[in-house]
């Protein structure tokens, strides 16, 4: 309920002037702030709405939101001083910030989980042990911190650290305590049983949506695979023709990521529930289907968290998708912003900041 | 020259509607639709929205909506800014773009002009180095880099000028991009310039006035100013449409609110509406100014008379 496709619209104005009841001179605000200039793909103004039933505490007068691409041109503007917080970073320029602008890098945790889908609607992926070996050959522990630098945490299980409802020891496969060579010697293992050797290896494409972070993961996920009997082909695309193809199951391993819309585990859950328009691997399995369900439907708040962790259990004990690591927020705050709260949402609320000048 | 005139528009028509027409099919062709993103919707909507957009009818019927809408000057909604129709968004983008454009463009130009007059006159002499390596920096550095570094220096390090984004009637803000977007074309301009000028110092016509005791100063205002031009009015027809195609990057570092940064976000988003929108715009543009330039071209050389 707190989505913003709940929000309460203001009756009157919509009865008034219909879908312009978005436009500035009609739209009514009781939040904090209100918008007065609204250039779209540029930025829009906001200033303190007088009315807002906290505006004592309301320390800044005006906002002004940029939307820009160019991510080496907006750290350029933040370092001339003319944006106090930008809400991504360069990563490739990461390391730069961290010694040349100390403490104003915030790299935290985010609810989000980065994985690939594998389709298991015809072969080869729809054998669970081909799925579990590409699984293991997978070193999670490099991604974050080495390939992509910012320290992403790897990702074992489908529901990340921090999120709320879930109490309780988050979900480890069994396999995590063994070593990675170990792991890769099951892994090969498991081709092997499968039908696959050097002489005749797995022939797998790779799709990701072009981007220089999805291509370093899968160059180097394409070298794990190496080694277990898999020849891997690349492919990438346009983000809208790459989520096309997942859509039409045209694909072998898809990049995919996840961001939630609210905290709760039901939102990740729901990605794997049959017949949902976001299953890209389209994973099926009515046991799994039945605990989701339940969980929605059951009031108690520790119930429901055992329910959700059994869901869990069984569509990772299948590897119904391998995801790889969880997603962290990144934002670059001036030092005269005081207030920025970190949070696993990355909310952070005009509001309750306050400059100095 | 007036029926010149008429008969130049009324070609230009078949044009326009030929370009339109294969925008519209080839943008349809291309896999990957506006509303195919990390979150499908869910099929009931879908079926709302694809309907509200015309995109469940024929390509046929789609693209006759399309043209009735044109004839009334109604580009359609846009669906990546699905709050504006493209009129709006154009409007609110095309001023910036025009100012910027024809700013640097003129600017441009008459750099070019001058720095290429004076390299010829000096040829091979040291004011003639420099300004051709300081002109031919703008063709050898790539916009996206010499904009980023002008925004380091000037914005970042030394602070003598606004790093980005635009306010109203300011004019700092429109320096750095002016001068990113200007500095390459005026670098062809001189180039030409420079040797037009020094083949036309070189005529006989020229050398008659100078023996005939004309001084040198209205002898190149009067005679060789005109028909060495005429290399560099052909070239400002195409080197318009560089200029145009430069102003999207420019656009996209400096955070300007111009018409560049929709062409190229309605691309990737797939909004029909908006991609043909802005191809008729910069269409339009570039026809105009082609007519302007030929016409601009009868009259520095009288040689050329249109029928």
């Amino acid at each position: 309920m707190t989505h913003y496709t709940s929000y309460p619209v203001p009756k009157h104005v919509v009865d008034k002037v219909g879908n312009d009841w978005v436009k500035l001179n009609n739209i009514v605000a009781n939040g904090a702030y209100k918008p007065t200039e609204w250039v779209p793909g540029s930025y829009i103004h906001s200033v303190k709405n007088p009315d807002y039933y906290d505006a004592k505490d309301v320390k800044i007068d005006d906002v002004y939101y940029y939307v820009l691409e160019d991510q080496t041109a907006s750290l350029n503007r933040y370092r001339a001083g003319e944006f106090d917080i930008m809400t991504d970073l360069p990563t490739d320029q990461y390391q730069w910030i961290q010694s040349n602008l100390p403490g104003q890098s915030h790299v935290k945790p985010f609810l989000g989980v980065y994985y690939y889908v594998m389709n298991q609607t015809k072969p080869p992926l729809n054998n669970k042990n081909i799925r579990e070996a590409l699984s293991l050959a997978v070193n999670r522990e490099v991604i974050g911190p080495d390939v992509l630098g910012t320290g992403e945490l790897p990702a074992y299980g489908w529901l990340p650290p921090g999120i709320a409802n879930f109490d309780g020891t988050p979900y480890h496969p069994s396999w995590e305590e063994l070593s990675y060579d170990d792991r890769v010697a099951k892994a090969k293992k498991l081709m092997e049983d499968a039908g696959y050797s050097d002489a005749n290896p797995l022939k797998l494409q790779l799709k990701y949506n072009t981007n220089d972070n999805h291509k370093r993961i899968a160059v180097a996920i394409a070298a794990m695979w190496k080694p277990i009997h898999v020849e891997v082909e690349l492919f990438n695309s346009e983000t809208r023709v790459h989520y096309d193809a997942l859509e039409q199951a045209d694909f072998q391993v898809g990049r995919a990521g996840w961001l939630l819309d609210y905290n709760d585990p039901d939102n990740m859950l729901q990605l794997l529930e049959t017949g949902n328009g976001n299953n890209y691997g389209r994973y099926s399995n009515p046991q799994y289907d039945a605990l989701v369900k339940e969980e929605r439907n059951t009031l108690d708040l520790k119930a429901r968290s055992v329910i959700m962790h059994k869901a869990e259990a069984i569509a990772m004990d299948d590897f119904a998708t391998l995801p790889i690591y969880f997603y962290v927020s990144k934002n670059v705050v001036s030092p005269k912003v005081h207030g920025f709260v970190d949070n696993a949402q990355d909310i952070h609320r005009t509001r309750y900041l306050s400059m100095t000048p | 020259m007036l029926a010149y005139t008429l008969r130049r528009i009324l070609s230009a028509l078949p044009v326009v509607f030929i370009a339109v027409t294969v925008s519209f099919f080839i943008m349809r062709l291309a896999p990957g639709g506006p509303f195919d993103g990390e979150r499908a919707l869910p099929p009931e909507v879908m079926v709302n929205v694809r309907a509200h957009y015309h995109l469940d009818q024929p390509i046929l019927t789609q693209y006759l909506i399309y043209l009735d809408g044109l004839i009334h000057g109604d580009f359609g909604p846009s669906m990546a800014f699905y709050d504006h129709t493209v009129t709006q968004l154009m409007l609110i983008g095309l001023p910036f773009t025009l100012t910027l454009g024809s700013i640097a463009f003129l600017l441009a130009t008459a750099v070019g002009i001058v720095a290429g007059v004076l390299a010829a006159l000096y040829q091979n002499k040291w004011p003639d180095y420099v300004l051709v390596l300081a002109v031919m920096l703008g063709v050898i550095v790539p916009n996206f880099l010499m904009g980023a570094l002008l925004q380091l220096f000037f914005g970042v390090y030394l602070k003598w000028l606004p790093a980005g984004g635009w306010e109203t009637g300011s004019i700092s803000h429109l320096i750095m991009p002016v001068v990113v977007l200007a500095w390459p074309h005026a670098a062809r301009i001189s180039r030409l310039m420079r040797g037009a000028m020094i083949e036309v110092l070189g005529t006989n016509y020229v050398r008659t006035a100078r023996s005939k005791g004309i001084g040198a100063q209205l002898v190149l205002v009067r005679h060789a100013l005109k028909p060495a031009l005429i290399p560099v009015v052909s070239y400002l027809g195409p080197g318009l449409s560089y200029l145009l195609t430069g102003s999207l990057v420019v656009e996209q570092i400096f955070g300007l609110p111009g018409i560049g940064k929709y062409f190229i976000t309605a691309a990737l988003d797939r909004d029909y509406g908006l991609v043909l929108g802005t191809t008729i715009l910069y269409m339009f543009i570039i026809l105009i100014l082609n007519l302007a330039v030929d016409l601009l071209y009868a009259w520095l050389d009288p040689r050329v008379r249109y029928r």
